[in-house]
């Protein structure tokens, strides 16, 4: 069976490679960046900058959302924050409600 | 393929003009967005809804298609009355269908059979195409993720043969994960997916990483917690317990007079992160026997007597 290595660079891409997988230009990668969709984790100018995977799935997400709902960048710019916050929010749950369980008393037959 | 009212997926009349279709379909986008919703259905009901708004935001197609569907309901009715008369009412109509297949064909391709989300596919497919993208979310136990690990992966490919026909074919690797990835990380594995046509490059295998529920330890971000269970006594004396950790057993110290819920922290025993580890947090519980017997109750009882505690001092009185 193959064996691959997981390097660093699986886990960054460049602004070449973000545009290519997400299939938008760079002038559309300008005004995500300016949106903070996708935010280069390093790099000053856009042939420098690097982006993470999370940052491609954002990408992708951002464009099928304005294709489909006609949205402008500032809106699904919002959309996505929020639909991070409730990500957020909803993993906060289920970790409080974990830690919760773990101080309740077992069942026990009355 | 069944007759399908755009109309009514859409919740307008059929007289509605090009404002009111596109008000109707942008609000019911953004409420089964896949994307966006939680509606079990979303998936489903958006490229129904995408499908209708297809058809009915170009003059051209919405004319062919107001052609059929008028087809449609004059069958229908002729059907329903037929039907009566003999008491067996069929809704469906083979011939409408068929042409309702053939018209949707038309428009969104005959391979994929209408509206796909995010992706509008019209007519016939580019000669050569990059390989389809896989993401498959890739469990780790959080004792993995301290050190690099070789995990299998298996995950089903779509391929084409030259006549067009698409088979799954069962793929699998082994994956060498660096220590310190993160929850909810993605990790590309490039030219890993479903092969391109025509020399064009493979897909691209996309690994998220979910960190398995632990029996002890919780998560929170490169921290983790572990719940402590202690005796009455062991909390007002303080003691030394023996305390799981990822690396194995710690000696830990646990005050005189802790309280439940008390958070004590080990430094440097959480989760690798950006090659920095976290920290473990010990979170005392401080539980009493379910049952007592007589010599545990005469010393309880003197405690109670000789004791001048009042654990609801603040209480307002």
């Amino acid at each position: 069976m193959l064996q691959i290595t997981v390097s660093e660079q699986d886990r960054w891409l460049s602004s070449e490679e973000l545009c290519a997988c997400s299939e938008i230009d760079s002038a559309m990668l300008y005004e995500l960046v300016e949106h903070s969709i996708a935010i280069p984790i390093q790099g000053e100018v856009i042939e420098q900058w690097q982006f993470s995977v999370t940052s491609l799935v954002s990408v992708k997400k951002a464009a099928r959302i304005k294709r489909d709902l006609l949205l402008d960048w500032a809106g699904i710019a919002l959309i996505l924050d929020l639909l991070d916050e409730r990500e957020e929010l909803e993993h906060e749950i289920h970790n409080l409600k974990q830690q919760l369980s773990r101080f309740k008393l077992p069942k026990t037959e009355e | 393929m069944n007759f399908k009212d755009y109309y009514k997926v859409l919740g307008i009349e059929p007289e509605a003009d090009d404002k009111a279709i596109k008000v109707a379909y942008k609000k019911l986008a953004r409420q089964y967005h896949p994307d966006v919703s939680k509606h079990a259905d979303a998936e489903e009901r958006f490229k129904e809804i995408g499908e209708a708004y297809e058809v009915l935001h170009s003059a051209k197609e919405r004319a062919q298609y107001d052609e059929l569907r008028r087809h449609h309901l004059n069958r229908s009715r002729n059907q329903h009355s037929s039907a009566n008369a003999q008491g067996n009412y069929q809704q469906s109509d083979p011939q409408t269908d068929q042409e309702f297949s053939d018209f949707i064909n038309s428009i969104f391709g005959a391979r994929h059979g209408g509206f796909e989300h995010g992706r509008q596919h019209r007519g016939s497919q580019t000669m050569r195409q990059k390989g389809q993208d896989i993401e498959i979310e890739f469990p780790l136990f959080l004792e993995e993720t301290l050190v690099d690990s070789v995990k299998p992966v298996s995950f089903t490919l779509q391929q084409q043969d030259a006549n067009g026909r698409v088979s799954d074919q069962p793929k699998s690797l082994k994956v060498k994960i660096p220590a310190g990835v993160a929850n909810g990380e993605r990790i590309r594995l490039k030219g890993q997916g479903g092969p391109g046509t025509t020399k064009a490059d493979n897909g691209d295998l996309y690994l998220q990483i979910r960190f398995a529920p632990h029996p002890l330890f919780d998560v929170d971000g490169r921290n983790l917690s572990i719940v402590v269970p202690i005796a009455p006594w062991e909390a007002i004396l303080g003691t030394k317990v023996k305390l799981p950790t990822l690396s194995g057993d710690i000696q830990l110290n646990i005050p005189a007079n802790s309280q439940s819920g008390q958070r004590l922290r080990i430094k440097g025993k959480g989760l690798l992160n950006k090659k920095v580890q976290g920290d473990l947090f010990a979170v005392l519980k401080i539980v009493v026997p379910t049952s007592t017997d007589e010599a545990n109750k005469t010393l309880w009882n003197e405690l109670a007597e000789k004791s001048q505690f009042d654990p609801r001092a603040n209480w307002s009185k």
